[in-house]
């Protein structure tokens, strides 16, 4: 954890994660209602557009943001032996960042210019 | 020290929580729920994209009863997370913070995620 991402910053992070992920739901619900994909070839034609692609992955990059400084909040409650903290919160910061670059990975694959 | 003497209950089971509270730690359940599906979510997504077998094999596993049941417990996971999340983002810009407004809109969304996940349910269901 490094010590500019404590406090404000991620409670900050939490909220704007927050609305962005609203916006995205919606956003996504009503596209998805209008033209639903039925087989691979339109599945993988929705995030072919690079704008919704990278609405796609700033989307999963929040997510993942998001639930991070949950889970660090719930250790700050739960997990006072900070050593034990410490490397749970780098496993987890680990796993999201793998997380990361998977999806950007997948989704870098079917955008077209 | 009469103070010392007074009845502490910190039996989650004595305390009587205020909706308030109960909306509070179901967030907090939805959320802990949410992040441990999030891998297994995201490998579906992945691998959805990836082939056509793995597009067939996403759409195998969502027809699977066992993940159906943990659809279901994650459709009510993510409409009472969103409901009580947009609660907080309200309460931060100081709208709603006296009592009553405050379990009111507690109540709101307890109830609102219960209605719409049951009602998310029967349209993909049927």
């Amino acid at each position: 954890m490094s010590p500019r991402a404590q406090g404000l910053r991620t409670w900050l992070l939490q909220r704007l994660s927050a609305v962005y992920m609203i916006a995205y739901t919606i956003m996504a619900i009503v596209w998805l209602s209008l033209n639903a994909p039925f087989d691979f070839v339109a599945w993988q034609a929705i995030f072919a557009p690079p704008l919704f692609n990278i609405f796609t992955l700033l989307f999963v990059f929040l997510l993942l943001a998001h639930a991070w400084v949950g889970v660090r909040d719930i250790f700050v409650d739960y997990v006072h032996h900070l050593p034990t903290r410490f490397v749970l919160m780098t496993l987890i910061s680990t796993m999201q960042i793998m997380l990361a670059i998977w999806v950007f990975m997948a989704l870098f694959s079917v955008v077209q210019l | 020290m009469k103070i010392r003497s007074r009845p502490k209950h910190l039996n989650l089971i004595k305390v009587r929580m205020p909706i308030t509270a109960i909306a509070s730690i179901l967030h907090r359940l939805s959320g802990v729920f949410l992040f441990l599906v999030t891998p297994f979510l995201l490998y579906i997504f992945v691998s959805s994209l990836k082939s056509n077998s793995g597009f067939v094999l996403a759409v195998e596993w969502l027809d699977c009863w066992l993940i159906k049941l943990v659809f279901l417990i994650l459709i009510w996971a993510v409409m009472h997370h969103l409901l009580a999340g947009i609660r907080y983002l309200l309460l931060d810009l100081d709208i709603g913070l006296n009592r009553s407004s405050a379990k009111f809109s507690a109540t709101l969304a307890i109830i609102m995620a219960l209605v719409l996940s049951l009602l998310i349910m029967l349209w993909v269901l049927l």
